[in-house]
């Protein structure tokens, strides 16, 4: 087998009719457990109910299953749950279940000698963009008039959001319930990696039409690992393929298109409302003075990960402060900015509502134009800024790190004898 | 492998879901739980590094029981039956149980179910006493019911909200989140406070007043709400009643804007565009908390609060309503639980005999429960403790600890000094401990299942995620054992809280048609649910008040000067208040790592002017005296706070009790603000 593009299911007829799309990564995963080609999956799998997705670190092939359908509501980033598992397991090999910020969120702890790509296997999603559960529940409430405990899917296709309970279906403009306030994440709307090419294969529905609109995944190959892998699904017996036809080729690469030229335009707007200058400066001051100091967005940033962190340093940021002094976000944008992947973690759970991903995502867009790194990308230069890390300043200033430390920690009018030095 | 279990964070009243995540039995970290309705996967400090105190290696492991004068570890066994054998040797008045706000419904159930049928007492409290029991009678009298009424989610829908004796985003942060939601889709926010705190940073009009004038201020506000014609004439007059009396007392001279300017150092203008935006929002709702009730004219700022949500019709609406904002995770749940000396649970007045006979009936003990008479309150325990003939002889304390959190330290410490024996039940040795005949270790929040209730009386699920250290037990389980031991087995035959939640449905009016399985969903369910196809009632009062004849009750109040005034030996006031890093006595947060490296130390906040004057600079050590008692503490200088008033954080062992005191007359709340102080230098201070 050579083709690069795929429709494919599950071989189990079971699996093909309980899980979405005709189950071909439920039955992609089996495979890979199965053979104990890896030793883990990281997967997504339903909590209490269709809003509530939670990461899962799955060793059997008998679990597998729970992971099966597809889940709209809550951006969980399995990114960290893969590191999570592998600083505790080192060398243990990872199949996971990504998207597009996830494989980018990946990439850069690839980078950062965080991961190996040679012990994972990364299966991408086409991902349109995920809700928020809370709000995705008073959507289906008001706007709907559904029960949002009795709906049985909830998901976007070709644009449309996609409310299925019983024998009831209602298809909603993606954009027009983006003007109601119910749309999907700010980050999703900016997202231009719809289709995770980084990943070994991706999957989704996009390309597909007729019969198999419902019943199969479309499976598109990205490097002979990937192959390798979906022949050997195959071999075994866990899955069927058959080769796209070029109608359903042209479909995918015609709704990839627009939801880049959509999210284009998004960023566009999004980063004009940031301004320029003083004026985005006075912007995020007034913004991030409502911080309360949290902290949760550097954990909920998968490259927030020094040990030693800068905002805890006392003659940076003075502690016990609310809100912090603007230092603490200068430190986070200076430390981040560059390699932000617009992943919308610390968006998400900013206690505050505090635009942090926009202000990240604004910066980062610019230091792409200034300096060419593209973040979350495999090809390309590497890292270029590792801050904190002590080898860098040596690097860059020379032996001037301690001298540094005592400029901050004396009060200024001390600050003559140093330069005298 | 890792897991994650979410459950509810321990600490304030809003009831943020927090998922602890698990690996090989230990607690490694939190997120916040996506899916939960209050916090929508967000987290304040506290929530964020709640799981660090959890694993501490000081943690009670084993019971101890005091031998010699020294504690010594033993088994529950010989605990149990210590205690047993000392419970039985005190009769009815003789023994105080106290409970805790701070753990499960379910504890608390079992424990006031312990002090009715096995000891046969009413002297039994809880620290709400201390901080919301002027919310408790205050809002009771005015409609019916002393709860919040409206839900977290709903505040965010408000087009004004005003907020008083709260410092929200540090108090509560997750509902300042509300308050961003609301300015987000072009609400006003009105904050009267005497410090520029965080939350006054974000208010649209911020009125800096002196602590203890909030009723001049509220008067002032509906008199020029009346003089304007701003009052919703329909709602005064179809759902409440004694309007008139209201009426004549706010529109006296006294309280017209330029008095009350000069009475609270106002301006003259703000008080004129607070009542304007009040009066003539659509939507208003008031937020407030221990600033309010916290001190010994607490209901009678409740009962104003109430009269201008009436005055303006902003009752039974999304986006209105008298939120009143609990300070602990199961505050509200304790209450309704009747852990309190005059309620059963769902607040049946214990002197109501159909009531009695019912519960008596229930619960089914052979002796008979306590008799239908209202038991001790805290204070009247600690006092009564102290006394030399016919005291309270024995008491049982669960998760308290009251030679900290009491208001008359030197009172408490007297009586607990006094006892013949005492039980603490606790996860960590606290100061109360130490004057303890026998400690019991507790299970603390992520090591038991259960059921809390938090501040917008949404009913909802903890998780236990790992084992309790040692052989240390939940609270439900140690009482059922004792109760068990004492010969009343078939009163407590609970094997898991379930089986106790099911019987709080009988018993507990309003929780009556919830099951433990619907309390688990990730929604809860808020009180009053009165049947199992019941949704639960996110908004109190939709169509009729719970007085008899439906209708609200307007109860004007007047201004009072407070009990104390700065004069010449005293010249600066005293007020407390939280820090967003801190809770409470700091028993949990100064064992979390994260929290303790923001503050970890107390201080005293002061105005440059005022720092000036009495010759300090900041981180100065000063001497702070009461006319009760003084302390020595660190000084920070800051422009935030009024000049003539001084501010410290309401928490560090026994720093501000030092100087409070316990109220003069009566079964009234504690008064803990506003108090006067005299500040000066420490001599050799370092």
């Amino acid at each position: 087998m050579s083709g690069r593009m795929w429709y494919g299911w599950s071989a189990n007829d079971n699996i093909r009719e309980t899980a979405a799309s005709g189950g071909l990564v439920t039955g992609l995963l089996l495979s890979l457990l199965s053979s104990e080609m890896v030793d883990a999956v990281c997967a997504l799998k339903r909590g209490d109910d269709l809003y509530d997705p939670r990461p899962v670190l799955v060793t059997s092939p008998e679990e597998i299953q729970e992971c099966a359908g597809s889940m709209f509501c809550g951006s969980i980033l399995t990114a960290d749950w893969v590191l999570g598992a592998v600083e505790a397991n080192p060398g243990i090999k990872i199949a996971s279940v990504v998207k597009g910020c996830d494989a980018k969120v990946i990439y850069e702890l690839i980078k950062r000698n965080k991961l190996d790509r040679d012990d994972l296997f990364l299966i991408g999603l086409n991902c349109s963009g995920t809700f928020s559960p809370v709000q995705t529940r008073t959507f289906i409430r008001e706007v709907c008039g559904m029960n949002p405990d009795s709906v049985d899917s909830f998901l976007i296709r070709d644009g449309r959001v996609v409310v299925r309970s019983g024998d009831i279906t209602k298809e909603y403009p993606l954009e027009n319930i983006e003007e109601r306030g119910f749309g999907r994440r700010d980050s999703c709307r900016r997202c231009d990696t719809p289709i995770p090419r980084q990943c070994d294969i991706v999957c989704g529905t996009w390309g597909l039409y007729g019969e198999n609109s419902d019943r199969a995944t479309f499976v598109e190959v990205c490097t002979d690992k990937g192959l390798d892998f979906l022949s050997q699904a195959e071999k075994n017996g866990h899955i069927t393929l058959v080769p796209a036809d070029q109608g359903g080729v042209k479909a995918r690469s015609r709704v990839e298109a627009a939801m880049l030229t959509i999210s284009e335009k998004n960023r566009k707007e999004m980063f004009a409302k940031t301004g320029s200058g003083m004026e985005r400066l006075t912007w995020i001051m007034e913004e991030t003075s409502r911080c309360i100091k949290c902290y949760q967005c550097s954990h909920a940033c998968p490259l927030c990960i020094c040990q030693y962190c800068q905002t805890k340093k006392p003659w940076l940021v003075k502690p016990g402060e609310v809100p912090p002094p603007l230092m603490f976000h200068l430190i986070r944008f200076s430390h981040i900015a560059d390699s932000c992947v617009n992943c919308g973690q610390c968006e998400d759970r900013c206690a505050m509502d505090i635009p942090v991903s926009l202000m990240m995502h604004a910066l980062q867009d610019e230091l792409e134009k200034m300096f060419g790194y593209h973040p979350g990308r495999p090809e390309g230069m590497p890292i270029l800024a590792k801050v904190n890390q002590h080898e860098e300043w040596e690097h860059h200033y020379e032996n001037s790190y301690q001298k540094m430390i005592r400029l901050f920690s004396q009060k200024v009018a001390d600050t003559e004898d140093i330069k005298e030095e | 492998m890792l897991n994650q279990i979410p459950t509810i964070c321990p600490y304030c009243g809003t009831g943020c879901s927090v998922n602890l995540i698990v690996q090989d039995g230990k607690i490694i970290g939190t997120t916040p739980n996506i899916r939960s309705p209050v916090n929508e996967g967000k987290l304040c400090p506290k929530g964020t590094y709640c799981h660090q105190f959890v694993h501490s290696m000081d943690r009670l492991k084993k019971p101890l029981i005091r031998k010699g004068g020294v504690f010594i570890e033993t088994d529950w066994e010989t605990a149990y039956h210590l205690i047993a054998k000392k419970l039985k040797e005190c009769n009815a008045g003789e023994v105080g149980v106290l409970a805790s706000a701070r753990c499960s419904n379910e504890d608390n159930y079992a424990l006031m179910k312990f002090a009715r049928g096995v000891l046969k007492t009413n002297n039994l409290d809880h620290c709400a006493r201390l901080c919301h029991e002027a919310t408790m009678t205050g809002l009771s009298l005015s409609f019916g019911n002393g709860a919040m009424t409206n839900s977290i989610p709903d505040i965010g829908k408000s087009d004004c909200i005003f907020c008083l004796g709260s410092n929200t985003f540090e108090q509560h942060p997750l509902i300042g989140r509300q308050i961003v939601r609301a300015q987000s889709s072009g609400g006003k926010f009105i904050y009267a406070d005497p410090r520029y705190t965080p939350t006054a940073i974000q208010a649209d009009l911020f009125l800096q007043f002196y602590s203890g004038s909030d009723v001049a201020v509220l008067n002032c506000i509906m008199g020029e709400i009346i003089r304007n014609g701003w009052e919703n004439k329909e709602f005064i007059s179809l759902r409440t009643r004694e309007y008139d009396s209201l009426k004549k007392t706010v529109l006296q001279t006294k309280y017209t804007p330029g008095e009350v300017s000069f009475l609270t150092g106002v301006s003259e203008e703000d008080l004129l565009r607070a009542a304007e935006w009040i009066g003539t929002a659509d939507k208003c709702t008031v937020l407030y908390a221990m600033g309010l009730s916290h001190l010994s004219g607490g209901i009678s700022n409740v009962r104003a609060i109430a009269n201008l949500m009436m005055l303006t019709g902003n009752i039974g609406r999304p986006g209105t309503g008298v939120n009143a904002l609990r300070g602990q995770n199961n505050v509200q749940g304790a209450c309704d639980m009747g852990c309190i000396p005059n309620f059963f649970p769902g607040y049946q007045p214990v002197t109501d005999s159909t009531f009695h006979r019912k519960i008596g009936r229930i619960w089914n003990f052979p002796d008979g429960i306590a008799p239908a008479r209202t038991g001790l309150d805290i204070n009247q325990m600690f006092r009564k403790a102290g006394m030399k003939h016919d005291n309270i002889k024995a008491m049982v304390l669960v998760g308290e600890n009251p030679l900290v959190t009491e208001p008359d330290q030197n009172m408490v410490e007297h009586a607990v000094k006094n006892l013949e024996f005492l039980v603490v039940s606790d996860i960590f040795f606290t100061k109360t401990c130490e004057y303890a005949h026998v400690v019991l270790p507790a299970a603390c929040y992520a090591e038991k299942d259960g059921t809390v209730t938090n501040t917008e009386r949404r009913v909802q699920r903890l998780c236990k995620a790992v084992d309790p250290p040692g052989i240390a037990k939940p609270d439900w389980q140690i009482i059922t054992e004792l109760a068990c031991l004492m010969g009343y087995s078939d009163q407590f035959p609970y094997k898991d809280p379930s089986d106790i939640f099911r019987e709080i449905t009988t018993v507990c009016e309003p929780y009556k048609g919830m099951t433990f399985e619907q309390v688990s969903l990730p929604d809860g369910i808020c009180w009053p649910c009165p049947s199992p196809d019941h949704p639960g009632t996110a908004i109190l009062y939709t169509d009729r008040f719970y007085h008899p004849d439906g209708k609200g009750v307007f109860c004007p109040v007047e201004w009072k000067i407070p009990a104390e005034l700065p004069d010449s030996s005293y010249p600066f006031r005293l007020t407390s208040g939280r820090v967003i890093w801190h809770w409470h006595t700091g028993t949990m947060t100064r064992r979390s790592k994260n929290l303790n490296d923001e503050v970890q130390e107390a201080y005293i906040e002061v105005h440059p002017a005022d720092a000036e004057k009495v010759r300090v600079a900041d981180g100065d050590m000063i001497r702070v005296r009461s006319r009760k008692g003084q302390l020595s503490c660190k000084v920070r200088i800051v422009p935030d706070i009024k000049e003539g008033m001084i501010f410290m954080p309401s928490l560090f062992d026994a720093a501000l009790s030092r100087l409070t005191g316990a109220p003069s007359a009566g079964p009234e709340v504690s008064e803990y603000r506003p108090i006067c102080v005299a500040v000066e230098p420490l001599p050799g201070g370092d």
